[in-house]
């Protein structure tokens, strides 16, 4: 039984018809890229499974519960941690305040079901991203857009999720700085929790999927490999436009 | 902060017997005012809701321990105190339920509605006559004014000329434990939480809080803080009168805070100060008094454009020596 699992999706924006039919799984401990040029349904598939977007119709499965109709807060506490296109940190709130909601809602969660809150957040928060350890005075406000991006998904790891929804991790990120992401991602999955990024760079995501779903237009016109995506000639051509 | 309170406190307690008493009424006026504007602040620069609703808070908790001090045998300043503030409470946790339901101007439409309705309540004398005719003789006589007598303070009646320098050390200890309170508060997860809502209610959902229900939580506990202000102002002035549930008192609140910066914990005392200090200035002008305020208000938003606590933390910073400021 995957971990996320979503089944003939339609969302709409405003009357726009955007996700059409869409389907993707994601598997525990797997990493799964949506490729797809910009307007092509990414972000929408992820605001449609955080519950920032009413699904039409379909279903969106996850960790073997129907959370379609279930408002975002409580997606969130069942464990799924997201990190928005535009980072989405709270300008107003410094770094260390950022996370400390999290936590805290983590150990709120943990008492309303009787058990000792997890200790090791920020310990494994600082093995992905120790760069946050030196940020955590500063305000949302003064973060370069790197910066900002670390921040996001620390503090949606904070959550103790099951797994990560990343839209746009990589945009608008030196090289250098994609580099240090791919690293990230890669020691997220070793934490034991799957991740699904929305990717507009077809090569950035096959560098990190498992698996990759490539979405034009609203529909999912791929689903495997991420070698094989990159051998598919119309996948290829569509995705660069 | 439990140091910052007891300095305040020692400094503030002595002015009962320092102060001419004009001026120590002044001074308790001022100190109520900030407590009204303090609980503001909670629900409008924290949560980013703003209300024009809290005058009913401020008022009904008034009008009903007044109501009950006519009407029953009670006179005790702590029972007209509780249960004033558990009445506006309870109203608070329903207009709050309705209200938080609507977002940014559709919330301030709703609060302003309800604060309307509550106030044409009291101003066609329909509240009055839930008590029958003795009630309706009331309004009839004061306009929908109720008036208090001096309640008993821990069972001790107070005389007439000791009882405003008595009433000002409860005045002041109400100042203090609300300005802990809130510091509490504001420092709190659920106060990051409502700033969290503020800057961005859809990424606050999203991170796990529950955007509604905290939005709730800051109205019930934002209108506690009003009401208890309005409870001492009742005892204060013995009286009080429908201008205070009127949403011009929700606006005056909200210009106090806005004047000293709502989002500063010392905004919404130094906006309280500034607010009843430019009032008093303008009493000087007796037939152009409103216009006098409008104009010293308009004076004040371009000496303060950020706020009072900027410019006061501001120059503070530049007198602090090392930080390169000119003495």
């Amino acid at each position: 039984m995957p971990l996320l699992d979503i089944s003939g999706v339609n969302t709409f924006r405003a009357s726009a018809h955007v996700l059409r039919d869409v389907s993707l799984s994601v598997n525990d401990r797997e990493v799964v890229c949506l490729v797809g040029r910009n307007g092509a349904g990414k972000t929408t598939t992820i605001e449609s499974i955080m519950g920032l977007l009413p699904v039409k119709s379909g279903t969106i499965r996850f960790q073997d519960q129907d959370i379609t109709g279930l408002p975002a807060h409580l997606r969130a506490r069942l464990g799924i941690g997201y990190s928005p296109e535009d980072s989405g940190i709270f300008p107003d709130l410094t770094v260390a305040e950022n996370l400390m909601i999290s936590e805290w809602l983590v150990a709120e969660k943990a008492k309303d079901a009787g058990e000792a809150a997890v200790a090791d957040t920020e310990a494994r928060i600082y093995s992905v991203f120790p760069e946050v350890r030196s940020l955590t005075s500063r305000r949302g406000l003064n973060l370069s857009g790197g910066q900002k991006k670390m921040v996001a998904v620390a503090r949606a790891m904070a959550l103790l999720p099951s797994l990560l929804l990343l839209d746009e991790a990589f945009e608008g990120l030196a090289p250098v700085v994609v580099n240090r992401f791919r690293d990230a991602v890669n020691k997220i999955k070793d934490l034991g929790i799957s991740i699904l990024i929305a990717e507009s760079n077809v090569v950035t995501a096959s560098a990190v999927a498992d698996r990759l779903y490539a979405i034009d237009r609203g529909e999912i016109i791929f689903h495997g490999r991420p070698d094989e995506a990159l051998k598919n000639t119309e996948v290829m051509r569509t995705l660069r436009g | 902060m439990v140091l910052v309170a007891a300095a305040t406190a020692a400094v503030l307690l002595p002015m009962s017997s320092v102060l001419a008493p004009y001026s120590l009424i002044l001074l308790c006026e001022v100190l109520v005012f900030a407590i009204a504007c303090m609980g503001m602040k909670l629900v409008f620069g924290t949560a980013g809701l703003l209300s024009f609703g809290h005058a009913t808070f401020f008022a009904v908790s008034a009008y009903a321990g007044a109501f009950l001090c006519r009407f029953t045998p009670v006179d005790s300043f702590e029972v007209y105190l509780i249960f004033g503030l558990s009445f506006s409470v309870l109203l608070a946790i329903a207009l709050g339920f309705l209200c938080v339901r609507a977002t940014r101007i559709h919330f301030t439409i709703l609060t302003l509605a309800f604060c309307q309705i509550v106030y044409s309540l009291f101003i066609n004398g329909a509240v009055f006559d839930l008590f029958g005719g003795e009630g309706r003789a009331i309004y009839y006589v004061t306009e929908g004014s109720m008036y208090l007598p001096r309640l008993t303070l821990l069972g001790v009646q107070v005389g007439p000329h000791a009882f405003i320098p008595v009433f000002y050390n409860v005045i002041v200890v109400g100042f203090v434990a609300a300005a802990v309170l809130l510091w509490r508060i504001d420092g709190s997860p659920f106060g990051l939480a409502l700033r969290a809502i503020r800057d961005n209610e859809v990424r606050a959902a999203a991170v796990g809080i529950r955007v509604r229900r905290y939005r709730w939580y800051a109205f019930i506990l934002s209108g506690a803080f009003v009401a208890l202000a309005g409870s001492l102002y009742g005892q204060l002035n013995r009286q009080i009168t429908p201008d205070q549930l009127d949403w011009l008192f929700s606006a005056k609140l909200v210009l106090a805070v806005v004047l000293g910066g709502s989002r500063q914990f010392l905004g919404p005392i130094l906006g309280a100060v500034l607010f009843v200090g430019l009032e008093e200035v303008a009493l000087g002008w007796i037939v152009y008094h409103n216009a006098m305020l409008g104009v010293l208000l308009i004076a004040a938003v371009f000496l303060f454009p950020t706020g009072l606590a900027r410019a006061v933390a501001a120059v503070v910073a530049r007198l602090r020596p090392g930080t390169g400021g000119g003495r």
